[in-house]
């Protein structure tokens, strides 16, 4: 036997890793270990497979219900001085199509192929936390349902999907609308960043043995980029929206200007999100549109290195956008500049990627399908929204069309240009994966035909309205103005919009099946997912050698399937999957994956549970939830930390791999910093937002009528957060050594009254001071770290104690950690963060004098 | 090419992180500078702020030459990942050469910073 490391490349090309003829009765435990429930049992399914198409489902419910409230929209506005619905009725309904179709189906939607797809398309049985993605799905669906319902009891959200202050303060929206939408949408942040973790950490570790970077399909690298830019991109606005929701309950003034707060910040902050929000749902459309343009043009796709390293420079370059859509707000003229430069240089990527395309369907020799149709629906669309979005980006031009009709058409151009119809060509393209036959061809170009018809009567006029003059949001408008003609059109063309649509559900309840096993390569397609696949994925685990395994190798299937590849049975009696390495895909350990199980969805629902009952004002029954979820949690997680409970396993090939790793080897270790990433991304948001109240203060900081309080208190605080990181450490040489439990829950007590003591010191020294969060914006922003930090207090000391818990049920080892790793990774975190706040409170405004 | 993700992460961004760190640099140069009433100060006759802006832009440029240089200079022969890399390391960095090449303009050319 070799060792774990050693690289399938190396074997030759036609010694495959396992023999024929297989051990008797090998398929039928495999078979029977992955079997998807049946019935009412099919709720506890976790398989990616199958969440991927609740996912998808739900997602396309969603789409569905927004596009009901596009209608009653357009109606309202077919004609002038309409009163077919009140202007109440109106904000509420526009809000909540955009709060729809941003958070609860294109962000969704996207996470939901993804889920679906990338275990087939990476050759992998399952991704590393099938749980995690369910209970993702679960909070979304529960959640996103009950906050849809809203708008039935007339306490749906009206200040917009951007729901800017002052607008939504709680001097100007009392009621509770603003606080569904701000609390409601938290689960839908927590899912996608559950999502996110999940993708990331299963592109870049279960990938099929010989899978390096240079072989994986665009889609998964599209998916890997999008998955670091929800990861740096959603916190922000999960800041912003407890800021500001933090406003509301409590007064606290971030964006209250008579109190030291800027109302522009909220725009910083949301921004900060909804610009990368742009590209987090164009991207994995675009990895779509990568993955189907070479099967149908029926040759590799052109250029396949200057994609990734476009989809990289998008990635990273949008994140520099945020302030393109505040040009109005008074920034300095450098600064609007800046993103003006920043606005254009985004668009040569995303011109890479066009031509890439367009060379691509020009080299080959395109099979008119339904896909296809689509996808020249999109090249057109998308183009169009490009250039209006080239001309939005130039400064001048902004501040004529900002908030007008012209917005809305390029928007439109852009997000269902950029991302729904290439999603319907996915649908089309990646239909036969799931009933093992296409969709009608027939059905699916008369879908595109109307959508794409429908689309452009809808939206080109609008280009037209705006230009003269009708901004946006308005709920009716007076006759005469030139906008009566253009309104009467766009409305006709969104309901031949909406019958397009409706060709495409027709056609999914009539000929979408969701079959067994599914044999269908009906586009003769060169990647992994159009293997033969069953509950378990494939028969065995491919190794892969190309970009295009199964243009390269058309035996590949059969010998897949036929078990002569990685891991062709269960080799522990679970559910399992190979770990391999993130750059060159070399095999390390195999993974025993969690069963089905109703934890996720009793996990999920309590979360839900708690963010809408918070909404309601119902707390004893908010805080039942959230112990529901927590518990849940912490039921799954007891099971998953097994240590090495089997041999190395042989998997073909000659290797010998270990079912059980911790420290950065481990996946879980990657999961854990991929969340220390977003966690700190929501700290540094929120040290964005206390210096740029300080930026904007005049005078000095803190401000007149405020004190910092002795430098010693800080001195003090800082010296019992390294204690506590000191006794961690401790603790850590501790369980090397296999001393008594005693002395290791010694140790992690030590820490956590360190970290208790240096929070109290710190509170106390501006409580003395008598700091009070509701007077000025100041105050706020100090209170408000301070908060943040002592909710790290409160998740170390759960960690902590489940850790511990763990050691004395005699689940915790020096051979079996990965619990204790990732409590100590978030609590040298947490040590980490304690000292930039005090940093940022105590030292830097004593040094700015 | 050896199996360390976070230097290959680094490798293939790093040009961009380039930009990243020029662009942030610029912005609160700029905000702060205006916010606080110094932008008008002068260095030897330029705006304290466009040449601030410039001499970030030309060590962000610095950086990115430097990567390119590395990328193109070390590119392997056989190994098809690390071909890989290396290529797309170039196109990363020519990339991010436009988008810093682009972010020092406003610096040049806008007149009246924080108006």
């Amino acid at each position: 036997m070799s060792s774990a490391g050693a690289s399938p490349a190396a074997a030759a090309e036609d010694s495959l890793p396992n023999p024929l003829p297989r051990p008797q009765g090998e398929l039928e435990a495999l078979e029977r270990v992955w079997k998807t429930p049946r019935g009412w049992r099919i709720f506890s399914a976790v398989n990616n497979t199958t969440i991927g198409l609740f996912y998808i489902g739900t997602a396309l419910l969603f789409l569905v219900l927004a596009g009901v409230l596009a209608l009653l929209m357009r109606t309202q506005l077919a004609v002038p001085d309409n009163d077919f619905l009140g202007n109440r009725a109106y904000n509420q309904i526009f809000t909540m199509h955009g709060t729809v179709m941003m958070f609860l189906f294109a962000v969704p939607v996207v996470e939901a192929v993804a889920v679906f797809l990338l275990p087939n398309m990476l050759g992998a049985r399952d991704l590393p936390f099938p749980r995690l993605s369910a209970y993702a799905y679960w909070a979304y669906a529960i959640g996103g349902l009950a906050f849809f319902c809203t708008l039935f009891f007339g306490v749906a959200p009206d200040g917009g999907w951007f729901m800017y202050p002052p607008l939504t303060s709680y001097t100007y929206a009392p009621d509770s609308g603003a606080d569904w939408w701000l609390l409601g949408i938290g689960f839908i942040e927590i899912s996608a960043i559950a999502g996110a973790i999940e993708l990331v950490v299963g592109i870049l570790r279960t990938r099929a043995p010989g899978m390096s970077l240079a072989k994986m399909p665009i889609f998964a690298w599209a998916m890997l980029v999008v998955g670091a830019m929800i990861v740096f991109g959603f916190p922000p606005i999960i800041l912003g929206t407890l800021l500001l929701e933090i406003e509301r309950e409590f007064h606290w003034p971030f964006f209250i200007a008579e109190k030291g707060g800027d109302a522009v910040l909220w725009q910083h902050l949301f921004w900060l999100f909804g610009h990368p929000e742009v590209y987090i749902i164009f991207l994995p459309a675009a990895g779509m549109v990568s993955m189907i343009v070479p099967a149908m043009a029926r040759v590799p796709l052109v250029g396949y290195r200057c994609i990734v390293a476009a989809l990289l420079a998008v990635g990273v370059l949008s994140m520099g956008l945020w302030a393109h859509h505040m040009y109005a707000t008074g920034m300095p003229h450098l600064s609007t500049a800046l993103f003006s430069a920043a606005s254009m240089a985004v668009t040569i990527p995303t011109g890479i990627q066009l031509f890439s395309w367009i060379a691509t369907l020009w080299r080959g020799e395109v099979r008119m399908a339904s896909p296809s149709w689509f996808l020249l629906a999109f090249l057109a669309t998308f183009v169009i929204g490009g250039l209006t979005g080239v001309m939005l980006a130039v400064v001048p031009f902004d501040w004529q069309a900002h908030d007008t009709y012209f917005v809305v058409a390029h928007l439109h151009y852009v997000l269902i240009g950029g991302m729904v119809f290439p999603l319907f060509a996915a649908l089309y393209y990646w239909a036969p994966l799931v009933g093992g036959r296409p969709l009608s061809e027939r059905m699916g170009k008369w879908a595109c035909a109307l959508m794409f018809t429908g689309f452009h009567v809808t939206f080109f006029p609008m280009h037209i309205t705006g230009m003269l003059g009708m901004p946006r949001r308005v709920y009716t408008y007076s006759a005469g103005l030139g906008w009566d003609g253009l309104n009467l059109v766009s409305t006709m063309g969104a309901f031949v919009l909406a019958a397009g649509v409706l060709v495409v559900l027709v056609d999914i309840a009539l000929h979408l099946r969701v079959a067994g096993k599914v044999r269908a390569n009906v586009w003769d397609s060169p990647t992994l997912e159009w293997l033969p696949a069953d509950d378990y994925g494939f028969r065995s685990i491919p190794r892969v050698d190309h970009r295009y395994p199964l243009w390269a190798r058309p035996s590949l299937a059969d010998e897949v399937d036929s078990g002569q590849h990685y891991l062709p049975g269960t080799a522990t009696g679970g559910r399992e999957t190979i770990v391999t390495s993130p750059v060159e895909g070399r095999p390390q350990y195999v993974l025993i994956l969690t069963g089905d199980s109703w934890l996720p969805l009793v996990a999920g629902a309590g979360t839900a549970a708690f963010f809408l009952l918070l909404t309601a004002k119902l707390h004893a029954p908010a805080v039942l939830g959230a112990l529901v979820a927590l518990g849940a949690i912490f039921r799954w997680l007891w099971a998953t930390d097994r240590g090495a409970t089997h041999a190395p396993v042989d998997v073909g090939d000659g290797l010998a791999l270990p079912v059980y790793a911790s420290g950065p080897q481990a996946h879980s270790w990657w999961a854990m910093v991929v969340l220390m990433l977003v966690d700190g991304t929501v700290c540094a948001s929120l040290l964005f937002s206390y210096f740029y109240l300080w930026t904007v203060t005049p005078g000095a900081w803190p401000p007149a009528g405020h004190a910092l309080p002795a430098m010693s208190s800080a001195a003090a605080a800082a010296s019992l957060w390294l204690a506590s990181s000191a006794a961690l450490s401790w603790a850590n040489h501790l369980l090397g050594r296999q001393s008594s439990k005693g002395a290791l829950a010694l140790a992690v007590c030590v820490g956590l009254a360190c970290a208790v003591a240096a929070l109290c010191v710190q509170w106390q020294g501006h409580a003395q001071n008598g700091l009070d969060p509701t007077v000025h914006a100041y105050a706020a922003a100090v209170y408000a770290t301070l908060a943040y930090q002592a909710l790290h207090v409160v998740v170390i000391a759960i960690m902590g104690a489940y850790t511990l818990a763990r050691a004395f049920c005699g689940l915790l080892a020096a051979d079996r950690r990965v619990t204790f790793d990732n409590t100590r990774l978030l609590w040298q975190y947490t040590i980490g963060q304690g000292l930039a706040i005090i940093a940022a409170v105590h030292v830097l405004p004593r040094l700015a004098g | 090419m050896t199996d360390s993700f976070v230097r290959t992460a680094l490798a293939l961004t790093g040009a961009l992180l380039a930009w990243a760190a020029d662009f942030v640099f610029v912005y609160v140069f700029a905000a702060i500078a205006c916010e606080k009433g110094y932008a008008g100060k002068t260095v030897a006759g330029a705006g304290i702020v466009p040449l601030a802006s410039l001499v970030a832009t030309f060590a962000a440029a610095g950086v990115t030459i430097w990567l390119l240089r590395a990328a193109i200079r070390g590119r392997p022969a056989n190994d098809s990942c690390e071909v890989f890399a290396s290529k797309t390391k170039v196109a990363v960095g020519a990339l991010a050469m436009i988008a810093i090449g682009l972010t020092a303009l406003p610096a040049l050319l806008v007149r009246g910073v924080c108006a």
